[in-house]
């Protein structure tokens, strides 16, 4: 796999807000993930890093060569998919296409050969003659995809949330040495080859992690919501091992739990004691604002922690 | 992989979709028609014969017909989002756009005029300038108007047309002439017939080309920064 840079910016601001610059440089056959749903500045950001938006101030280069994604050789090297594609009316899967591959400076000859590896790549045959707007938003999605491998570019920028059908299809993109910049509004929807997140709020990029690490976050984060029949006295729920912070809602608890399959040993244990059902169990992930907060907590101006949290038990 | 786009196949299928797009509508038929039946209606008119009248509307109503609300369209939008981005660019998009309206608008009224000259002489060159470009300056000022006064460009629009309809009353008023590029069209038709026309042929050709193509360096200006996900 090539490690080349794809994408890199500096002294990037995104808004007026941002406090510090953003530097990102992404990787040739890297997935990143700017992780915040419509309220933060995610999808601005791969507006941003798609060269269809300006930023505040700072410049975004494209491969080792220094090309401003903005500029006009930068085109058809960095491709934008966006979640609320359409086409005009009556515009078929293979017109659409059709179009694009035109665009992309295809031959009529090429053009056939190209659809025809791209309709069975993207398991597309059976939608060929469908009209695009007709079809499912994941499908469209699909098909607006499709449509952005044509130029074969270096970098795809996404705008999320999409079909979990095109996580191999972007793993297979990453193989090639392509970057793939994805916006995804919540934690379910990332792709298993992510290797950093970024995790976004209303004004900037608070924090870059890895996948691992927001893994971790997430295990000391998430909440779990569980019911009984009949219905479990708190003062017994209190009883669980390893269970923090419980609330009591309508029909059960809520939790936090370090280990998930412990706690859902715990539990199931804990109402066979007490001859209860459990009537239902949900996972609750945290959300992007509890993230932030998870991420920047060693941000916050306060006393300093010399002892990296460490309980010397004095 | 670094070849020229297919501009020809682009243009075909920009023409396709806002033909259809146009076709669609209910509107098209009204605007379509608007001048000639105000011409028709207003008093006046009696004196000017029917056919110049007809060709100098359609030389401005089928690129308005064509036009009127597309730039703000769904399928003006999508488009954008397909090509502006391309090796191809927006142009892909903008020329094919502008060109089919003017075409639209040109070639049925080239035709008429060309039935209405041939008992008088043959067809003046002046004809084979005036007419596009009253077509080109019927697309930049749908646009433009539609752009700056939005849903008050359409209502000035169909003065416009009006204006061009009842112009031939008019017609004694030399400065009126030059005022309204609407009816440049109308005026040459007349001053080849030697009746009504306060100028030489040349005089509307000069204005009709020069405002031809100043409003159209405009519009090409305000279609190139519309679009969904590509303006900032």
């Amino acid at each position: 796999m090539d490690s080349a840079v794809q994408l890199s910016t500096e002294d990037l601001y995104i808004t007026g807000k941002s406090g510090e610059p953003l530097e990102l440089a992404v990787l040739a056959g890297s997935m990143v993930v700017l992780l915040g749903d419509d309220k933060t500045i995610a999808p601005d950001l791969a507006l941003i890093l798609a060269g269809r938006k300006s930023p505040a101030s700072g410049k975004i280069y494209l491969g080792d060569d220094n090309l401003d994604v903005r500029s006009h050789n930068a085109r058809g090297r960095v491709e934008y998919v966006s979640c609320d594609f359409s086409c005009p009316e009556g515009m078929t899967v293979s017109g659409h296409l059709s179009l694009a591959s035109a665009a992309a400076g295809y031959s009529r000859k090429d053009t056939r050969e190209i659809l025809s590896q791209l309709y069975n790549w993207c398991s597309l045959e059976s939608y060929m003659d469908e009209k695009v707007n007709e079809l499912s938003p994941d499908n469209r999605y699909l098909v607006a995809f499709a449509a952005a491998c044509l130029p074969v570019p270096d970098v795809f920028v996404l705008q999320g949330p999409f079909s979990y059908r095109l996580h191999s299809l972007l793993e297979d993109l990453c193989q090639e040495g392509c970057a793939v910049i994805a916006s995804l509004p919540e934690i379910q929807y990332i792709p298993q080859t992510t290797e950093r997140i970024a995790v976004c709020d209303s004004d900037d990029v608070r924090r870059i992690v890895r996948l691992q690490e927001l893994s971790d976050a997430c295990s000391i984060l998430m909440r779990l919501r569980v019911r009984f029949f009949p219905a479990l006295p708190r003062a017994v729920m209190e009883s669980l091992p390893g269970a923090k912070d419980i609330l009591a809602i309508h029909g059960g608890y809520e939790f936090h739990h370090p280990g998930l399959s412990a706690a859902v040993a715990n539990l199931v244990n804990l109402a066979r004691a007490n001859s209860r059902q459990i009537a239902g169990l949900e996972v609750k992930p945290p959300s992007n604002s509890e993230l932030v907060k998870y991420f920047t907590a060693d941000d916050e101006p306060g006393e300093a922690d010399l002892f990296c949290g460490e309980d010397l038990d004095f | 992989m670094r070849r020229r786009p297919g501009f020809l196949r682009i243009w075909i299928a920009v023409f396709r979709y806002m033909s259809e797009w146009a076709m669609g509508r209910q509107v098209f038929i009204w605007i379509l028609l608007a001048a000639p039946i105000i011409a028709w209606i207003l008093p006046g008119q009696t004196a000017v014969p029917f056919l110049p009248l007809v060709i100098s509307c359609i030389t401005y109503c089928v690129p308005a017909a064509f036009l009127a609300g597309w730039r703000c369209s769904k399928s003006r939008n999508s488009l954008a989002d397909i090509l502006f981005q391309t090796k191809a660019g927006k142009y892909s998009l903008i020329l094919p756009e502008i060109l089919l309206p003017i075409i639209a608008g040109t070639l049925p009224a080239l035709g008429l005029a060309a039935l209405w000259t041939a008992g008088r002489g043959g067809f003046p060159w002046q004809l084979w300038v005036v007419i596009p470009f009253a077509s080109m300056t019927a697309v930049s000022v749908t646009v433009l108007l539609e752009k700056y006064l939005k849903q008050t460009g359409y209502i000035l629009n169909l003065l416009a047309f009006m204006a061009q309809a009842s112009a031939a009353s008019w017609v004694l008023s030399p400065v009126f002439q030059l005022m309204i590029p609407h009816g440049y069209v109308l005026w040459t038709l007349r001053w080849v017939d030697g009746s009504g026309a306060a100028f030489h042929g040349d005089i509307y050709v000069f204005f009709a080309v020069l405002q031809g193509i100043g409003l159209i360096l405009l519009t090409v200006k305000v279609l190139s920064d519309s679009g969904k996900n590509n303006s900032d």
